[in-house]
């Protein structure tokens, strides 16, 4: 499980990155705090492995003594959300930035690459290919484009079971999309071509 | 690298070749001889400063400094969006188009059935959402664009990273699941395609969706 730390007084913006965050390959917390006067102690007592900041909101002094800030020795990644321009003092501090103008996909490659690294990523033989019958039958239902809606009344299981199993198999298959699962499907005849209805 | 109105262009392309594609936008292609960047500006009618603000913008990536930089007006940007709106529509899709066929020849048909498919549908909803851009963002009159509002914006915005995860699927669709045995080359080629497309239409969409934000914010 890793943690994330989101402070972002927008919430339009927070609840984009909360949203795309939901998407990510792996299982995580997400801590929401705005108040900056006690962001050190807040650190220090999550350990958050990620934190997401709008660097506007801290002063310029605060960068200059970043170490004595933010603790490095917790192994935390800061990453700043840029919707202005930052002067370079700021940004050096920063190990990366998410831009509002990036697109979702990239936003969780990044937060990806960063937690969960490709060298440090374990590759379970059983999780590399292999789909459990449950991920399959949810497979098959996304793969003809029914909504997590629809496959939960056909599967007779919760919403967060279907959004859960559909995590599952985008974290093993590495596919996103509803065409790239379809394509997957088909070539691994989970589905025909037959099945597909055009609208 | 820094790069003024006496940089050589051919120093611009040596350190990314990508840029060929962008000063193909402005009708520049190899053998445009020895120029500046301020010939360059001259020859293809184009401010200087704003042809800093894409060398920038397609070498350094960081957009936002960049915008405070240069200050590009929505004018310049709306042209060369259109400019790139031809370019794919009148150069890189038939191409693609071209090279998926010799790679789906070479496969074997059943999955060569559904990578065409892929294919044409991504370029046909592609085509689509251009058209649909013309209409609600690259508009001719201020009043016009003055309809681009927040739903615009989300959708827009939406679709750009759809066609960026679809182009990523298909990457590792075939780069995993493909069977690229009696088409190695074929398939390698492909991929590197796909890659650079990948990049220019992440780039394409990251300008548009600065555009479709101030245009909405302006309103």
């Amino acid at each position: 499980m890793k943690r994330i730390l989101i402070t972002e007084s927008s919430e339009l913006i927070l609840r984009g990155i909360k949203t795309i965050i939901q998407d990510l390959p792996f299982a995580t917390e997400v801590i929401v705090d705005n108040d900056i006067s006690t962001m050190q102690d807040k650190i220090l007592i999550t350990e958050p492995d990620l934190f997401i900041f709008n660097p506007g909101i801290f002063s310029i002094d605060v960068y200059d003594n970043f170490k004595r800030y933010f603790p490095q020795s917790l192994k935390t990644i800061y990453i700043g959300i840029i919707y202005s321009h930052y002067d370079n003092r700021i940004l050096s501090k920063l190990n990366d930035t998410i831009s509002i103008y990036d697109n979702a996909s990239g936003i969780i490659d990044k937060i990806t690459n960063h937690l969960m690294p490709p060298e440090k990523r374990e590759i379970k033989t059983e999780d590399k290919d292999l789909l459990s019958s449950r991920e399959e039958e949810v497979l098959k239902w996304l793969a003809q484009g029914l909504s997590v809606k629809d496959i939960s009344g056909k599967l007779f299981i919760s919403p967060h079971t279907v959004i859960s199993h559909r995590k599952n198999i985008t974290r093993k298959l590495g596919i996103r999309s509803v065409p790239g699962l379809t394509i997957y499907a088909i070539i691994n005849n989970i589905i025909s071509t037959k099945d597909i209805v055009i609208e | 690298m820094l790069y003024t109105k006496d940089t050589l262009l051919s120093d611009v392309i040596h350190s990314d070749y990508y840029m060929l594609t962008v000063v193909d936008r402005y009708g520049l292609k190899p053998g445009f001889g020895n120029i500046t960047l301020q010939e360059m500006s001259a020859l293809c009618n184009i401010k200087l400063e704003f042809l800093l603000f894409l060398i920038e913008l397609h070498c350094n990536q960081d957009l936002i400094s960049i915008v405070e930089r240069y200050k590009p007006s929505t004018d310049e940007i709306i042209d060369y969006i259109q400019r790139t709106h031809k370019q794919l529509e009148n150069v890189l899709f038939p191409y693609l188009q071209g090279q998926v066929t010799e790679l789906t020849n070479r496969v074997n048909s059943e999955k060569s059935a559904v990578i065409n498919d892929f294919f044409n549908e991504f370029i046909r909803e592609y085509k689509e959402h251009i058209a649909e851009e013309n209409t609600d963002l690259l508009c001719v009159t201020d009043n016009d664009r003055a309809t681009v509002s927040d739903f615009i914006t989300c959708r827009q915005c939406k679709k750009h990273s759809e066609f960026s995860e679809r182009l990523k699927d298909i990457k590792q669709l075939l780069i995993v699941y493909s069977d690229a045995d009696n088409c190695v080359n074929t398939m390698t080629h492909f991929l590197m395609l796909l890659n650079r497309i990948e990049r220019d239409l992440s780039e394409h969409s990251k300008l548009e969706d600065y555009l479709l934000n101030i245009l909405r914010d302006s309103n």
